[in-house]
């Protein structure tokens, strides 16, 4: 062996040597099966956390992919909004120099009643749109009949049936203003009010276009011999079987708008109250239903994210009122009449006296905003509905709670509510004022993100704790909150992305970690897991407080339990529909009316003695010469005689808008909702 | 020719030329740390030292300021994002990756160059002589000469790497001075081995200063 290679060999052997010994004062970190900790963790800004989900519970829109405005007005054409009394049997005359028939539709002359200003002011207030008028009376289409006529199949879904029954009631499509001049007149014998009119057939207006503005083209004769065998089957000698078959307690013209309303389309539904007879009843197994409120889940109303604007209008009315609350007068109420003077046989003009009529406007919440504001809009415009009308200087006086009241001129008016699906304010981290704050362990808010991240700097003996607050404003649907009745807070979670296992970074180890997404460093493989919806969170509530007009929603965590990574999780504190008050409406606590029994007897027993000491056709005598009478306490043939029933009120008001109201609630609301990243990492990363 | 005079020849003998043994020299010396440089950065750095490169191009950016090009663009491309993109996070490291290796390789290659044209030169200047003894002296001190050279251009250079980059690198490792810094060491002793195993002929001989293999 040469020198040379001699020097080369203790060379390398050096070498090895030196090698050697720097293996052994290899540090800790070089061994990749070490367990990770904050100081060699991977820059875990890498990590991708998915898109968050859109935000829950977005209302559905109605009418989408259809430019045009599409407005169904459903009409009251019961006989009590027409003043109709459909009795033959009656001491009143139909038509005289003071009685009269009309309802909110009278006529006198020129004079025609407030109603038919407000049919105009819908239709104008629709301009533009596909309007299409219904007529609702107290007739009935029922599933039987449609069947029977071979209009419907037995295999014909509820849907379909509804849009035959809406083409049979339909009266007239993108009707002129004029359409409701034929409604009044001064005799309203087969008016559009009168109880099978031959107004309830209207398809020979369809019928030169083979019904192609109608929902089932090319059914309209079919159509027209099933109305017209209604109208030719009535007859009014047998008027209180009819009434009998047809008025049952659940039916009125509301709830045939209802049951067959387009939920597609803006629908506009006028109603007398004098209609509802009942709004609850039993069913056969005992269990109690609430006609309008099971009308309206049925539909799903409110499901759809629909709104229900609730009007009342003080109306002009001139009538002959034959049922109230359910009862079936022997002889109607005279509510307005002509002025007539005895002495000179002379009518000098209307004597109209006030009612209220009830509206309700149903459509997506825009369609209705709209509409509602044209129609404000028109109604303010018209001078008709301006002026004063109704008795003066005493010529009409009643009694009412035993007091006598002498009806003074009024005027047109309107009041209305709006019953949509509570929207409490629901808090989320987009509500202004929002702040995500860490109130104890290290830690920031992290900009730049698509959900708010906060940052926990890793460190097993940190306790952290986590408060978003938003500044309280106004409740909306009487929401009343109080830090003694807090909902409780959850914590859940959406997603996690965290590290579940540290790997050697070799060749093969690439491939065999899947599952979630790896990150490098050095001679480690990291391994971070996505599980959705993950069980156990190290995270708990602590708590929604509200204090000094702020809520705030805290929740903790504990550093040893924190793994590094990504947690998406949601903050929710729901409200109960209980804790959902309705705001008080005023106005319909002062035109509501409630009628007991009792005096639904009183009023009946005097329509019998009526009925027993008057002929038909006579003159009343002077106790009726208006409504019930201005002499409370006399006796008529041994009847006292009651107060005037309350026609002029909406008997049953409430209990509407509370059918209404209770059909709008839902279970539960989220009043809090926050959806954000914790993204724990070393504190470095923290930026 | 006598028949017997014939058959006492004996076969020729063929030996490798001394140049072929020179270049066999010269190709396995420099070719270690070549392949030292090779392995640290394509072997050793991805299993060893993944995702610990510093941004080393906005490090040059900040030192040599007038250069215009396409170090700018790296430099904005390897700066971390004020938005907490992951995306954008993965790909300006991957882009300081790119850079430091890049960087590495070329500092190293430079370093590699400029020893292997000393050497070289100093080859090429020693190779004729009429006289062969004083020729070997002038050699024997131009190499003590050239080697603190070479070794000074190594260590330049693997400083400039160090204060450069690896000073920038946290929680640095023995596993990062392996693989950034011998390279440089081995370019010397190849320099080094090279100068006396691979002289020229005329200054060299078996018991001479430079050997001749």
């Amino acid at each position: 062996m040469t020198r040379l290679t001699r020097i080369l060999c203790c060379l390398v052997a050096l070498l090895c040597l030196c090698s050697c010994s720097v293996m052994e004062q290899l540090p800790p970190a070089l061994q990749a099966s070490q367990p990770a900790s904050a100081a060699d963790l991977p820059d875990l800004r890498q990590l991708r956390m998915p898109e968050p989900e859109p935000d829950l519970w977005q209302p559905a829109k109605t009418g989408e992919g259809s430019d045009t405005l599409l407005l169904d007005l459903w009409l009251d054409a019961s006989q009590v909004a027409g003043g109709v009394n459909p009795n033959p049997d009656s001491i009143y005359p139909h038509r005289s120099g003071r009685y009269r028939e009309g309802g909110f539709h009278y006529r006198y002359g020129s004079q025609v009643g407030w109603y038919d200003n407000l049919l105009k002011a819908l239709l104008a207030a629709g301009e533009g749109s596909r309007i299409r008028v219904l007529r609702s009376g107290n007739e009935a289409i029922t599933d039987e009949m449609l069947l029977a006529s071979g209009l419907a199949a037995a295999e014909s879904d509820a849907a379909a049936l509804r849009s035959l029954r809406r083409d049979l009631l339909t009266y007239a499509i993108d009707p002129m203003p004029t359409v409701f001049d034929s409604f009044s007149d001064q005799s309203m014998d087969n008016s559009f009010y009168a109880l099978y009119t031959p107004k309830l057939n209207r398809m020979n207006q369809f019928m030169a276009t083979g019904g192609m503005l109608l929902e089932n083209p090319g059914r309209v004769e079919e159509m027209y011999e099933l109305l017209d065998s209604m109208i030719q089957s009535y007859d009014p000698r047998h008027f209180d079987e009819t009434v009998a078959a047809l008025l049952t307690p659940e039916r009125s013209p509301l709830t045939t708008a209802l049951d067959n309303l387009d939920t597609d389309r803006l629908s506009v539904i006028t109603c007398d109250p004098l209609t509802l007879r009942s709004l609850t009843g039993i069913l056969t197994d005992g269990t109690p239903i609430s006609y309008v409120e099971e009308l309206l889940r049925q539909r799903g109303i409110f499901d759809r994210g629909l709104t229900v604007q609730l009007y009342a209008f003080q109306l002009d009315y001139i009538g002959q009122i034959h049922t109230l609350n359910g009862a079936d007068l022997r002889h109607p109420l005279i509510w307005g009449r002509l002025d007539y003077d005895y002495n000179q046989k002379k009518t000098y003009g209307p004597l109209p006296m006030p009612r209220t009529l009830l509206m309700l406007v149903i459509g997506a919440e825009e369609q209705v905003d709209e509409y509602t504001r044209q129609l404000e809009s028109c109604l303010a415009a018209d001078p008709a509905l301006q002026e004063l009308r109704g008795p003066q200087e005493g010529q009409l006086r009643y009694t009412r709670a035993g007091q006598a009241v002498t009806q003074e001129p009024f005027g047109f008016g309107y009041e209305s509510t709006r019953i949509s699906r509570h929207s409490v304010n629901r808090y989320t981290l987009l509500t202004p004022g929002a702040a995500v704050q860490v109130t104890a362990g290290e830690g920031a808010l992290l900009s730049g993100r698509s959900l708010p991240t906060v940052g926990l700097a890793l460190d097993e003996e940190e306790q952290y704790e986590i408060t978003l607050s938003f500044p309280v404003g106004e409740m909306d649907g009487g929401l009343t909150m109080s830090a003694a009745s807090m909902p409780p807070l959850e914590v859940s979670g959406v997603c996690s992305l965290v590290l579940a296992e540290t790997l050697p970074n070799t060749p093969e180890a690439a491939p065999s970690a899947q599952g979630g997404q790896t990150l490098l460093l050095r001679d480690t493989l990291y391994r971070f897991a996505m599980t959705e919806q993950p069980e156990t969170l190290p995270f708990a509530p602590a708590g929604l407080k509200l204090t000094d007009g702020m809520l705030t929603a805290a929740f903790t965590a504990s550093g040893k339990d924190l793994r590094p990574g990504y947690y998406r999780l949601i903050l929710r504190a729901d409200v109960t529909g209980q804790q959902l008050a309705w705001p008080p409406v005023d106005w319909v606590e002062r035109l509501n009316a409630n009628v007991t029994n009792q005096q639904l007897s009183s009023w009946l027993s005097v329509g019998e003695a009526l009925q027993k000491r008057h002929k038909t056709g006579g003159s009343a005598p002077n106790l009726f010469w208006h409504a019930w009478g201005d002499k409370p306490g006399h006796e008529y043939y041994g009847v006292t005689l009651p107060d005037c029933p309350p026609v002029y009120a909406a008997p049953r008001l409430k209990e509407l808008l509370g059918q209404l109201q209770n059909a709008a609630q839902i279970d539960t609301l989220p009043l809090v909702y926050a959806q954000l990243d914790v993204f724990v990492a070393p504190a470095e990363q923290l930026n | 020719m006598p028949q017997n005079h014939a058959q006492r020849i004996k076969p020729l003998r063929l030996r490798p030329a001394n140049r072929i043994k020179v270049l066999l020299c010269y190709l396995v010396c420099f070719a270690v740390p070549l392949l030292w440089q090779w392995a640290a950065l394509r072997v050793l750095y991805p299993y060893k030292l993944a995702n610990t490169a510093p941004s080393i191009a906005e490090t040059l950016c900040a030192l040599l300021p007038w250069v215009q090009g396409s170090l700018p663009e790296m430099a904005k491309a390897a700066r971390l994002p004020d938005r907490s993109d992951p995306a954008h996070w993965a790909e300006a490291l991957k882009a300081r990756d790119e850079h430091w290796l890049l960087f590495l390789g070329a500092c190293f290659l430079v370093a590699f160059a400029l020893t292997l044209l000393i050497q070289l030169w100093w080859r090429f200047r020693h190779r004729k002589g009429v006289n062969a003894s004083r020729m070997a002296d002038k050699a024997r001190r131009s190499y003590r000469l050239t080697m603190p050279v070479i070794l000074a251009v190594n260590a330049v250079f693997a400083l400039f790497v160090y204060l450069a980059g690896v000073q920038h690198i946290p929680a640095r490792t023995v596993w990062d001075y392996l693989a950034y810094f011998p390279a440089y060491g081995l370019n010397v002793l190849a320099a080094m081995a090279c100068f006396r195993l691979a002289a020229p002929s005329v200054i060299s001989g078996k018991h001479a200063f430079f050997k001749r293999l």
